[in-house]
């Protein structure tokens, strides 16, 4: 009997490691369908026409780029935060060639998302929008795990050489409020479900081409006037 | 495989009687290293099993403690012709962790390649660590788990084999 336990354990490893590698895949797979299905429904019910977002949109680049980079994101999400210094580096090495235009898209699963969205919104309202962002993501593993993010966000506001009182304040505005709903109802006319999401030139960059060689080519064949596949 | 398994804490132990409790026996006896490299391997075989799915569904799995997942798992040196690297690592795991198994079983004849697989595989870790840190410049967690596990089931079997010899 001891002469075939090794085997039997080794069937049995095999077994439960396809099997779950299997079960996986088809959770994954229908969540993803899920999620398909509901960014189809939400494009449905929103107007035929996309939503314009929040006017005007936080632009970084160029105006006369051939290329607009558009990202919906949510700051307290992973993937966009390690999208972020990938995105940097496409910016460094497109230069004049690309647009960046932000969307705010904070997801309801995590906990500081929208606060976080409200301060990025607030120091936009003093001319700092992107300082707020890339500290934002870059201290990402920080202040969602602060007992007190908004306390984080005013250290944050405090470095930029904001106007402490007038951000505080501003954080909890309509203004800021309005500018967030309408780039989540932009958000949602276009299908996008989760974040990060990219448009470039208007065409929504796979989910499996968010890394730095699936979006040069991307951008390559955006600068270049090809259809991206 | 027609090899007769060979009880070798038995062998210790008798190899030992005069010297040794069964209690130090134990200590000495490499079972206890394979089994500790099959466990290993597994946790080296749920990694790559996790990496595979999320390359096949075209996902990025997300870092949690570093920052690197979307330039590493994204990057040419994730995939092997068509094939995910993870799931190549994932085979070698699920290798490692079959040998080990007989090995603690007393097959001794598997031990010399189960040697040579856990080396092929530490000299493709240290290449991979050396491409995320002077290629890529950046690391990622599942892959770090990945090496971990890689050096640890090196130096287990190692240490099994040191014993067993």
């Amino acid at each position: 009997m001891r002469r075939y336990l090794p085997f039997a354990i080794i069937g049995a490893v095999f077994l439960i490691a396809v099997g779950g590698g299997a079960l996986l895949f088809h959770m994954k797979q229908q969540r993803i369908a899920a999620a398909r299905a509901a960014a189809a429904a939400a494009a449905a019910k929103a107007s035929s026409s996309r939503k314009v977002g929040a006017d005007p949109p936080h632009v970084r680049g160029s105006t006369k780029a051939a290329v607009t980079l558009e990202e919906f994101g949510d700051f307290e999400c992973r993937p966009c935060g390690d999208l972020s210094p990938v995105l940097e580096k496409i910016e460094q090495d497109y230069g004049a060639d690309l647009r960046v235009v932000f969307r705010q898209f904070p997801l309801a699963m995590h906990r500081h998302a929208l606060e976080a969205a409200r301060a990025s919104e607030a120091a936009g309202l003093q001319g700092h929008f992107w300082e707020m962002h890339d500290l934002l993501y870059r201290n990402r593993f920080i202040w969602p795990g602060a007992p007190a993010a908004r306390k984080a966000f005013e250290d944050y506001a405090k470095s930029v050489g904001l106007d402490l009182e007038r951000f505080k304040r501003d954080m909890d505005s309509e203004q800021v409020n309005a500018r967030i709903v309408a780039d989540r109802q932009r958000g949602a006319s276009l299908g996008v479900d989760r974040t990060p999401v990219l448009f470039i030139n208007n065409r929504q960059v796979p989910a499996n081409s968010l890394n730095p060689p699936g979006l040069r080519a991307a951008m390559d064949a955006a600068r270049d006037g090809k259809p991206s596949e | 495989m027609t090899e007769n398994p060979v009880n070798d804490a038995s062998v210790t132990t008798s190899k030992h009687s005069e010297a040794n409790t069964a209690d130090v026996s134990a200590i000495r006896s490499p079972t206890i290293f394979y089994v500790l490299a099959a466990l290993f391997s597994l946790v080296g075989l749920a990694d790559a099993i996790y990496l595979t799915v999320e390359h096949l569904t075209g996902e990025t799995a997300g870092c949690i403690v570093t920052r690197g997942c979307a330039e590493v798992l994204g990057s040419k040196y994730a995939v092997v012709g068509n094939i995910p690297l993870a799931a190549v690592g994932g085979l070698g795991y699920f290798t490692a962790f079959c040998l080990a198994t007989l090995a603690a079983f007393g097959y001794r004849r598997v031990e010399i390649f189960l040697m040579l697989l856990v080396e092929a595989m530490f000299a493709v870790t240290l290449w991979l660590l050396m491409l995320q840190a002077f290629v890529l410049h950046a690391f990622c967690d599942y892959c770090l788990l990945s090496a971990a596990v890689t050096v640890a089931l090196t130096g287990t079997v190692f240490a099994g084999r040191l014993l067993g010899s």
